[in-house]
């Protein structure tokens, strides 16, 4: 799952648990089970990426994209 | 003979002091409205800028040329560079300069002949494009809500680029950027950014494009004012970005694409999320969910010890709160002195509760028996107690069922 697809995913947990009335308790308990570990891994996604910056090169330009290859990978230094 | 009779009777001649003939120049020249506010059209020659601030160069044309000076006070207000052999247009008035006997252009104002073309070309052209409909809502792409991979079209080596990935990188690393180098000034600036354009529309990654570049003056963001970009951006099938010069730049590809942000940074701020705030709003899902199981387990709860106390006899009860009431005024009054009687009615007390667990519909369920409830929640016993086509509850050992009562037989 990409990282968008785990935050719709969530978001989905959190409404289908707002309306416990058609959730067996197993469902439930499954669902928060699920949705702590997403924000878990949303997290560690967040708080681990660095960012990744090609550079279309001349050749390139005649080529594809398979061509291309990491120009610099840069790596800021903030909070 | 004749001549100098004629000389003899030549009138009395009026003589002037320089300074009055001068006076009198100044006069006529000061009478005259057109001279007041002049727009002069020549080239720059002679430019002097000495320690004073005043700025004194001549304007010449092929013929002619004529003093000009801008004074200090307003040499400030001065956009334009200016230089020997520039064309410009200087805007003031005409003055003269007793001292040395000259007429000068006190200067306001110097607007380089160039940029009064450019400012046609560009109002033509955005007129004609408007009528076209490319700046039109309707064309507008929405922009992703968390782009993947961000195109950027600009100078390899200049401010754009640094500010963007910085921005990038401190609100939203997950997406990726990949950088079209271009030309962003110059005569070749407009083909390269329109050929980049085409480029990576072509490519299947992308799903936002930024095009742009920092401040510089109105010639040095002429690109973006270009029909050949305008053109690129509006048939662009990926969602562009304008982010051209300082806030306060406007130009043709700020239109016609499909956001425009007042500059390179601003274009990151504009397009994607901000890490924090989405971190922020993971905790708040992940305090939401706690909120929702806690409150889902205490209707399981509720729920279980309702049932209790709706099959249990009230009277095990009463006796079992009776009894705890006792134990703790004991241990109250008399605690240390009568451990042993005490411990007595404890054990009573014990032996009561475990009654009642063996007693309880619980344990009993559990062997495949089951209890049934009428709509107010009392324990059928009897079949008199409901009439045909009650709604009953019926409670099992796992969960409960609805039923409807078909026949009472006695």
């Amino acid at each position: 799952m990409t990282f968008e697809e785990k935050l719709e995913k969530l978001k989905e947990i959190v409404e289908k648990m707002e309306t416990p009335d058609t959730l067996e308790l197993d469902a439930s308990l499954e669902l928060f089970e699920e949705g702590v570990s997403l924000v878990r891994s949303c997290r560690e996604i967040l708080e681990k990426a660095e960012l990744r910056i090609q550079k279309v090169t001349d050749a390139e330009n005649e080529n594809d994209a398979e061509n291309e290859h990491d120009v610099m990978e840069t790596v800021f230094e903030d909070g | 003979m004749d001549k100098q009779l004629s000389l003899n009777i030549s009138p009395p001649r009026t003589v002037f002091s320089v300074t009055e003939i001068a006076n009198t120049i100044k006069r006529i020249i000061q009478q005259e409205p057109i001279l007041q506010n002049v727009w002069v059209r020549g080239q720059i020659s002679n430019l002097s800028r000495p320690n004073s601030g005043h700025i004194y160069f001549t304007l010449k044309d092929e013929k002619s040329s004529i003093k000009c000076i801008i004074w200090k006070s307003n040499a400030a207000r001065i956009k334009h560079k200016m230089q020997d052999g520039d064309e410009v247009l200087v805007n003031g008035k005409i003055n003269t300069y007793a001292v040395q006997g000259v007429y000068q252009i006190n200067v306001t104002q110097v607007e380089p002949i160039g940029v009064g073309s450019l400012q046609r070309a560009y109002e033509q052209l955005k007129q004609r494009l408007s009528d076209e409909g490319l700046f039109d809502k309707q064309y507008k792409k929405p922009l992703p809500e968390f782009p993947k991979k961000i195109g950027v079209i600009t100078s390899e080596t200049g401010d754009a680029i640094k500010d963007i990935s910085k921005q990038l990188s401190r609100r939203y690393p997950l997406a990726e950027l990949l950088l079209y180098p271009s030309l962003v000034q110059g005569e070749k600036a407009a083909g390269e950014i329109a050929d980049a354009l085409y480029a990576l529309n072509r490519r299947s990654d992308i799903d936002l494009l930024i095009v742009g570049r920092g401040g510089g003056s109105i010639e040095d963001l002429w690109a973006f004012n270009e029909e050949i970009v305008a053109r690129a951006i509006f048939k662009s099938r990926i969602p562009v970005v304008s982010a051209v010069g300082h806030e306060s730049d406007y130009t043709i590809s700020d239109m016609v694409a499909d956001h425009r942000a007042s500059t390179p940074s601003t274009a990151i701020e504009d397009t994607v999320p901000d890490r924090l705030e989405i971190l922020t709003f993971l905790n708040s899902l992940k305090s939401r969910l706690n909120e929702l199981i806690k409150l889902r387990l205490k209707g399981e709860r509720d729920e279980v010890e309702g049932l209790h106390k709706a099959l249990a006899p009230t009277h095990r009860l009463d006796a079992i709160n009776q009894l705890s009431q006792i134990i703790d005024s004991l241990e109250d009054s008399y605690l240390g002195t009568v451990k042993n009687r005490m411990k007595e009615k404890k054990t009573q007390l014990q032996s009561l509760a475990d009654q009642l667990n063996n007693l309880s519909p619980l344990a009993t369920l559990d062997r495949g028996y089951s209890l049934c409830r009428d709509s107010s929640g009392s324990i059928i016993t009897s079949s008199q107690d409901v009439k045909t086509g009650d709604s009953i509850n019926v409670i099992l050992s796992q969960g409960s069922l609805t039923c409807s009562v078909d026949e009472c037989i006695e």
